[in-house]
C-alpha cells in the first residue's frame, strides 16, 4: 500500500518540477534562439524558420502543454547544437553517470558505515573524535579537489590507474577507469554516512532492549550488529537516498575533471553553449532520477521497519 | 520594538518580560560565547574563520604581491621563498591570489545565504502562519525545488541569468531558500499556538505585526545553526560553479576557477590546483565546525544525547 502511496505522490511532484524547469528556461530575455545566435549577426530568415520549426512563435501556454504531451511519450525536443533528439543523447551517456553514481555510493557505504559504527561503539574516545573530524573534513572537501588529489597520487605519481576518460576496451577497462572518479565521489559521501550512522547508532545503543541483550550475556559483536545496527538502519537508508541525489550533483564536476562522458558533462556543455532544449531535458531527467530514488527509499524504509510495514 | 502606550503596557501580562530582553539577550550572548570557548568544534571553527576573515579584510596588506600582475618569465614556478605557494601559468603569485580569493568566497557565501534566508524565511513564515491552502501550495512548490540537487538548480538558474558574480549569488541563494522555508515553517507552526501570540491578538495586534515582531524573533535560534551550515554549502556550490567556468569571470582569483586553470598543468605544476582546493576545504570546514558546535550548544536535546 505504501508503495502505491509514494508513487501517487511522486507523479504530481514530477509534473511540478517539469513545469518549474520549463518556465525557468523561458525567462531568458528575448528567446532561446536569439540567445544562442547572439542576436543581430544572425540571419533573420533563418532565425524565423528555426523559431517556427521549434514552435517558439506560439503562445507560452500552448508550448507548455505541447512539451508535457511530448515528454510523456519520451520526446524531449531537439538539441540546438547537434540536431539530434535530446532524449537519445541523454540515454546514450546515462549508463556512464549511473555507473559513477553507484560506484560512489558503494564506496561511501563501505567506508562510511564501518567508520560510523566504530565511532558510536567507542563513543567519546580519541578514535571517535578523530574519525568524526575526518568525516567532517571529507564532507567539507570539494569533490573536484578530492579528484585532483587522487589523480596526482594514483595516476601521475604512482601511475597505477589511468588519469582520464571512461575506457574503451571491455568491462575490465571500464572498471579501472571508474575507480578514481568513484573514489572522489564516494569519499565525500562517506563523511555524511559516517556521521548519520554514528548518531543513528547512538540513538539505539542506549535503548532498554540493548541493555537487556547485554544482561543476557549476548556478545558485544552480536549486540552491535544484530541488535543495534539493524534498528539503526532506516535513517542510514534514508541518507543513502538523499546522498544519491547529492552525488548526482557531484557527478557533474567529477565527470568534467576525469573527462568522462555523462549527464554532467552534457549539462555543462549545453549551458555553456546555451542549448536550452538540452538543458531543460537534462535537468528534467535529473529530477526524474531523484524522484525515482525517493520512491525506492520510501519502499525500502517500509521493508526495513516492521512497524511501518504492518501498521 | 514598537512603542506602546501606558495603558497597553499595563494591560499586557508580558509587559515585564518585554522591558527586559536587552539585558537577557546580552547575558545569553555572553553565555553562548563562554560555551563556544569550551566547545571544541565551535572553537576550532571560529579560529579557522577568524583567520580567513582576517585574510579577506586585510588582503591588500597581507598579500605579498598584486594578485593579477602577470610575469611570464616566472610562470609555473614551484613553491619557494620568493613565492611561498608558487606561481600559476601567467606567473601570478598563488598565495596573493588565494588571499584575495577569500573575499570572493566569503562574500558570495554570505550574500547568497542572506538572499536564500530572506526568501526562505518569508515563505516559511507566511506558509506556517496562514496554513491551509496557502501553506499546501507554498510547501508543494518548496518540495519541488528541493527535488533538484542544489548545484543542478543553481546551474539551471545560471543558464538563464548568464554567468556573472551577482547572478551566482542570486542563483545559489534561490537554490538554498527551500531549506530555510521548511525549517522556519515548522518553528512557526509551534509558535503560532503559543500564549504570547494569543495575547498580542487579544490586544488587537494585526497579522503582520504578530508575524514579524512576535513569531519571527522567537523562531530565529535554529536559523543560526542552519545559516552557518548553509554558508559552508554555498561556498562549496560557488567553488563548483567557478570551477565549471560559470562563476566570477577571469582574472578574478576565485578559488574554484584557480583549480580548473591548474588542471591543465597537473603533471608539471600540481601546486596550482592543490593549494586553492585546500583553501576551499578550510573555509567550508570552518563553517561546518561552527555550525556543528552551535547545534550542540543551542539544541539541549542533542547536547544530552550526544555529549
Amino acid at each position: 500500500m505504501n508503495a502505491i502511496r509514494s508513487v501517487s505522490l511522486a507523479i504530481p511532484t514530477l509534473i511540478g518540477v517539469v513545469t518549474i524547469v520549463f518556465f525557468i528556461m523561458r525567462v531568458i530575455p528575448g528567446d532561446p534562439i536569439l540567445a544562442m545566435y547572439g542576436g543581430e549577426a544572425a540571419n533573420q530568415v533563418v532565425i524565423q524558420k528555426l523559431r517556427e520549426s521549434m514552435g517558439l512563435n506560439r503562445p507560452l501556454a500552448i508550448q507548455y502543454f505541447d512539451y508535457l504531451r511530448k515528454a510523456v511519450s519520451g520526446d524531449l525536443g531537439i538539441s540546438l547544437r547537434t540536431n539530434q533528439p535530446v532524449a537519445a543523447e541523454i540515454l546514450e551517456v546515462f549508463p556512464h553517470t549511473l555507473a559513477l553514481g553507484l560506484g560512489g555510493i558503494f564506496i561511501a557505504v563501505i567506508v562510511g558505515v564501518p567508520l560510523g559504527v566504530l565511532a558510536s561503539v567507542y563513543r567519546g574516545s580519541k578514535f571517535d573524535y578523530l574519525s568524526m573530524l575526518v568525516a567532517l573534513v571529507g564532507v567539507s572537501m570539494p569533490i573536484f579537489w578530492t579528484g585532483i588529489l587522487l589523480m596526482i597520487v594514483f595516476a601521475v605519481t604512482l601511475q597505477w590507474l589511468p588519469l582520464m576518460g571512461a575506457g574503451e576496451a571491455g568491462a575490465a577497462d571500464f572498471v579501472i577507469h571508474l575507480i578514481l572518479p568513484a573514489l572522489a565521489l564516494g569519499l565525500a559521501g562517506a563523511g555524511w554516512i559516517a556521521r548519520i550512522t554514528r548518531s543513528s547508532m547512538l540513538d539505539v545503543l542506549y535503548q532498554d532492549y540493548i541493555r537487556t541483550a547485554r544482561a543476557k550475556g549476548v556478545s558485544e559483536w552480536s549486540v552491535t550488529f544484530r541488535h543495534a545496527f539493524k534498528n539503526a538502519l532506516p535513517p542510514i537508508v534514508t541518507i543513502i537516498g538523499v546522498l544519491l541525489a547529492r552525488l548526482l550533483g557531484g557527478a557533474i564536476v567529477t565527470e568534467i575533471i576525469f573527462a568522462r562522458p555523462g549527464l554532467g558533462k552534457l549539462l555543462v556543455d549545453a549551458i555553456l553553449q546555451r542549448d536550452y532544449p538540452q538543458v531543460q531535458a537534462t535537468v528534467t531527467f535529473f529530477a526524474v532520477i531523484v524522484i525515482l530514488v525517493n520512491v525506492l527509499v520510501d519502499i525500502s524504509y517500509t521493508l526495513l521497519n516492521p512497524r511501518v510495514r504492518d501498521g | 520594538m514598537v512603542e506602546k502606550g501606558p495603558v497597553e503596557v499595563a494591560l499586557s501580562p508580558f509587559a515585564r518580560i518585554k522591558t527586559r530582553p536587552t539585558r537577557s539577550a546580552w547575558d545569553k550572548a555572553r553565555q553562548v560565547l563562554r560555551q563556544v570557548a569550551r566547545n571544541k568544534s565551535a572553537l576550532l571553527g571560529t579560529t579557522i574563520l577568524l583567520i580567513i576573515l582576517t585574510a579577506a579584510l586585510f588582503a591588500p596588506q597581507l598579500a605579498p604581491r598584486d594578485p593579477n600582475k602577470q610575469n611570464l618569465s616566472q610562470r609555473l614556478q614551484p613553491p619557494s621563498l620568493r613565492s611561498l605557494l608558487g606561481t600559476d601559468q601567467y606567473g601570478r603569485d598563488i598565495l596573493s591570489r588565494l588571499i584575495f580569493g577569500s573575499r570572493i568566497s566569503l562574500m558570495i557565501g554570505v550574500v547568497a545565504v542572506f538572499i536564500g534566508m530572506i526568501l526562505g524565511l518569508l515563505t516559511g513564515l507566511v506558509s506556517g502562519f496562514y496554513g491551509g491552502l496557502v501553506d499546501s501550495l507554498l510547501m508543494r512548490f518548496v518540495d519541488m525545488l528541493m527535488v533538484l540537487p542544489t548545484l543542478i538548480l543553481a546551474l539551471s538558474i545560471l543558464a538563464v541569468l548568464g554567468p556573472d558574480m551577482s547572478n551566482v549569488m542570486i542563483a545559489v541563494g534561490i537554490s538554498i531558500s527551500p531549506r530555510f522555508a521548511r525549517m522556519l515553517r515548522s518553528s512557526v507552526l509551534a509558535a503560532k499556538e503559543s500564549e504570547y501570540v494569543e495575547a498580542t491578538r487579544a490586544m488587537g495586534g494585526g497579522d503582520l505585526r504578530i508575524m514579524f515582531l512576535h513569531i519571527l524573533p522567537n523562531c530565529l535560534s535554529p536559523t543560526i545553526v542552519v545559516t552557518s551550515l548553509m554558508i559552508a554549502n554555498c561556498i562549496l556550490v560557488e567553488a563548483n560553479l567557478s570551477f565549471l567556468g560559470l562563476g566570477a569571470p577571469p582574472p578574478a582569483p576565485a578559488w574554484g576557477s584557480m583549480i580548473s586553470e591548474g588542471l591543465r598543468y597537473l603533471r608539471s605544476a600540481p601546486w596550482v590546483s592543490t593549494f586553492s582546493g585546500f583553501a576551499i576545504m578550510l573555509a567550508v570546514l570552518g563553517f561546518n565546525l561552527l555550525g556543528d558546535g552551535l547545534r550542540d550548544l543551542l539544541d539541549p536535546r542533542l547536547r544530552t544525547e550526544d555529549g
